[in-house]
């Protein structure tokens, strides 16, 4: 039986996820429009004796999220755009070193200071590529109140599940907008705990994770040696190695695989209405809210529309797109910037579909009526009803 | 300057700064090595501070009464010569990026308050891109032992100038000498708030292993910066 | 900056780094070490036929800090190699060989007899 409702923000829905999710350690740095997440969980996090600390910048929340993580603890951050440019450093530290954690950022517009306080989704791209090398990250969208807490509680089971850094990417609006919402009890919930090894030190310095059995990490301070390095490193030993070029390949190789063999179950999307659509709206976070009801507005004028809606941006639901490709004859791509996803979709479309994409950055929500217009002008055959 | 003084650190009991200790034999510290044969330059006198910290956990862990669980030793470095020190010394580790080895430290140390976290780091690791770290880990006096591997040089980067080199001094990037200043990273530390200052030379062998097991000892953020020779 | 300048600032630091090798030969360590084992050096004596230098040459990076810092010249720089053990009769176990290798690379090992160091006269 689910909770009595709560008007909650979404950002304090995300700092209720947090904790439901068992995470005991947040560093992170004020900005808007993430800070509600930071000031919730300086009143939560020393209730269920975790920890809450106010670094001195952002590169030194990641970090401590980071060293927090390796002694053992569920840890987290939360930012927005300038903030989540400065720990790219640290996140592709914590990709290479494997080190499960999750990174909040609440978009804004962009680039630079920008608009601190109104909407955006230019961050959809330095989600996937913000920090340098060959690495590979999951992303998670929410796009209401109640999608900020699940979201947030599957993002630490993901970290956990595939010892990663897992972005959630709300935005100003998902992240301030108040929503009621009957949150589900802890024990509704699946929580992902960490694994502690279950053998000798001996034996488990014999062991290497493999795609399929990623082994655990155990906490700095126990009685394994544990060695973590952002350089290049042999999966066996720990022990960093530059010189050997097998060892390089074979490590990049690794950790693209371990996510990517599983986009199967990592990847989540919302179909509506698919059955039968002649056009699909593809939408994401807040703009995914106007698509919903443009959709429901044009199938009430009879016109065969659905809506594919990525909860998981990346690894990219490529399978859904292809699917919803062969399916209908356009996808409208809307999106709070200049075809940042709409690239990714044409991409995994190849030509199958006609993709048309609608941006908009000036710190507005793009509207139901904006996406009308595009839903009409594919069907311009079609009498419209006022 | 009386404005600048914080009673409560006045008033804190005085401890002894820095425990007398008995140098181990070189088979006994290389025990705790994964390997004797370090990449460094012949003459770089980091080897002897890596001896000192060796030195001064294993006094330590053998003093009566001693609360040092050598398990629970962490060492966290930062990117340079002396980093490569995790690649040496047989404890748990964590390289981290350039700068920023007191932030995970912090991160660790409050997620774990039973480690005992022994922090490496060279002069510009410290002092340049980690500058902010430092003045922050020493304001929370967290528990932290912080070793600044001064040789007034980036070193692993081929001989760059760093905020310790001396007006004057020619490096690769200071071709004419160079126009700044140093500073004194000590005076740095305390005003930021450590509780533990202490300075020691590779030359004073025995000086260097006992400040450094005096600040591991400091229940409070210790700084050592330990000056070594950069011969290369 | 002018010729002139430019060779007083050379020729200062020149002297510069004469005083520092000044200073080095006269450091405060080594004199302090010197002196310490003329005393404990009595009874060192009796006992350096009991001990022994062991030299790594696998280690030994040939960087010559271990000679320039005995006090009784036990050990003699070989250009491109580990050091000579020259005197080995003249050592005092005073270890600071050993203490100041940054290699790990040489040792004093006594027989029976514990090897002193210089601890009591720090501080």
């Amino acid at each position: 039986m689910p909770q009595p409702l709560r008007l909650l923000q979404g950002n304090e829905a995300c700092a209720e996820g947090a904790i439901a999710a068992g995470a005991r350690f947040f560093a992170g740095y004020p900005i808007t429009p993430s800070t509600e997440i930071a000031e919730e969980l300086s009143r939560l996090m020393p209730r269920v004796g975790g920890t809450f600390i106010q670094m001195e910048d952002e590169i030194a929340s990641m970090a401590a999220v980071i060293g927090a993580s390796l002694a053992g603890a569920k840890a987290l951050t939360a930012t927005s755009g300038p903030g989540f440019s400065l720990m790219q450093e640290n996140i592709g530290h914590a990709a290479m070193a494997q080190v499960p954690c999750v990174i909040i950022n609440v978009m804004r517009g962009g680039p630079s200071t920008g608009l601190p306080t109104d909407p955006a989704q230019g961050d959809v791209m330095q989600a996937r590529w913000g920090t340098h090398g060959e690495h590979s990250i999951i992303a998670l969208c929410p796009s209401s109140v109640e999608e900020c807490f699940r979201l947030t509680v599957e993002a630490f089971n993901l970290a956990e599940r595939y010892r990663t850094p897992v972005v959630v990417l709300s935005d100003a609006m998902v992240g301030h907008m108040r929503e009621g919402v009957a949150l589900p009890l802890p024990e509704e919930l699946e929580i992902v705990e960490r694994r502690q090894p279950n053998c000798s030190p001996e034996e488990y310095r014999s062991l290497v994770s493999t795609v399929d059995n990623i082994l655990p990490r155990p906490p700095l301070g126990s009685k394994f040696k544990v060695r973590v390095t952002g350089l290049v490193y042999d999966r066996q030993s720990g022990r960093p190695d530059t010189a050997t070029p097998a060892v390089a390949q074979e490590l990049g190789s690794y950790l693209r695989q371990k996510i990517y063999c599983h986009a199967a179950e990592i990847v989540r999307v919302e179909e509506l209405c698919m059955e039968d659509a002649e056009v699909a709206i593809f939408a994401y976070g807040s703009v995914a809210r106007a698509a919903k009801a443009a959709m429901r507005w044009a199938r009430r004028s009879g016109v065969r529309v659905g809506l594919v809606r990525p909860i998981t941006l990346w690894p990219f639901p490529t399978a859904a797109v292809e699917r919803m490709a062969r399916q209908v004859r356009t996808v409208i791509v809307p999106e709070m910037n200049l075809r940042q996803i709409a690239w990714e979709v044409q991409a995994a479309v190849r030509g199958a579909a006609e993709v048309v994409d609608y941006g908009r950055i000036d710190g507005r929500l793009i509207t139901p009526e904006e996406i009308q217009e595009l839903i009409k002008a594919q069907f311009y055959y079609h009498h419209w009803e006022a | 300057m009386s404005a600048l003084i914080d009673e409560r650190r006045i008033e804190m009991p005085s401890q002894p700064h820095s425990p007398k200790i008995r140098p181990r034999s070189t088979e006994e510290i290389t025990r705790h090595l994964i390997t004797p044969k370090t990449i460094w330059c012949p003459g770089c006198t980091n080897g002897v501070v890596l001896r000192a910290i060796v030195d001064a956990l294993l006094n330590l862990h053998s003093a009566p009464e001693s609360t040092l669980d050598l398990d629970k030793v962490t060492l966290v470095a930062g990117i340079g010569c002396c980093g490569r020190i995790v690649q040496y010394l047989d404890f748990s580790s964590v390289h981290t990026t350039h700068g920023r080895a007191l932030a995970v430290a912090t991160g660790a140390k409050l997620a774990d308050p039973q480690l005992h976290v022994v922090v490496v780091m060279g002069d510009g690791d410290c002092m340049a891109i980690g500058g902010n770290h430092l003045i922050h880990a020493a304001r929370r006096n967290l528990d932290l032992t912080a070793i600044v591997f001064n040789n007034s040089i980036y070193g692993m980067t081929g001989g760059q100038m760093s905020p310790t080199t001396f007006e004057g001094d020619r490096s690769t990037t200071s071709t004419y000498g160079n126009v700044e200043q140093a500073f004194d990273t000590c005076e740095l530390a305390h005003a930021a708030g450590a509780t533990y200052v202490a300075r020691g030379t590779t030359y004073n062998y025995l000086q260097l292993a006992r400040l450094i097991a005096g600040g591991i000892a400091h229940q409070g953020f210790a700084f050592i910066e330990a000056m070594v020779i950069c011969p290369t | 900056m002018g010729d002139e300048e430019r060779h007083a600032d050379r020729s200062s630091r020149r002297q510069g780094r004469a005083r520092a090798r000044t200073a080095f030969r006269n450091c405060d360590e080594r004199e302090m070490i010197a002196n310490m084992t003329s005393e404990l050096g009595k009874r060192g004596r009796a006992a350096r036929c009991a001990g022994t230098v062991v030299l790594d040459p696998v280690l030994c990076k040939a960087c010559g800090i271990c000679v320039a810092l005995c006090p009784h010249d036990v050990l003699e720089g070989v250009a491109g190699g580990p050091p000579r053990i020259a005197r080995p009769e003249e050592c005092t176990l005073c270890r600071a060989c050993e203490l100041h290798c940054p290699d790990f690379a040489i040792r004093i090992e006594a027989e029976g007899e514990e090897v002193l160091v210089a601890e009591e006269a720090i501080d």
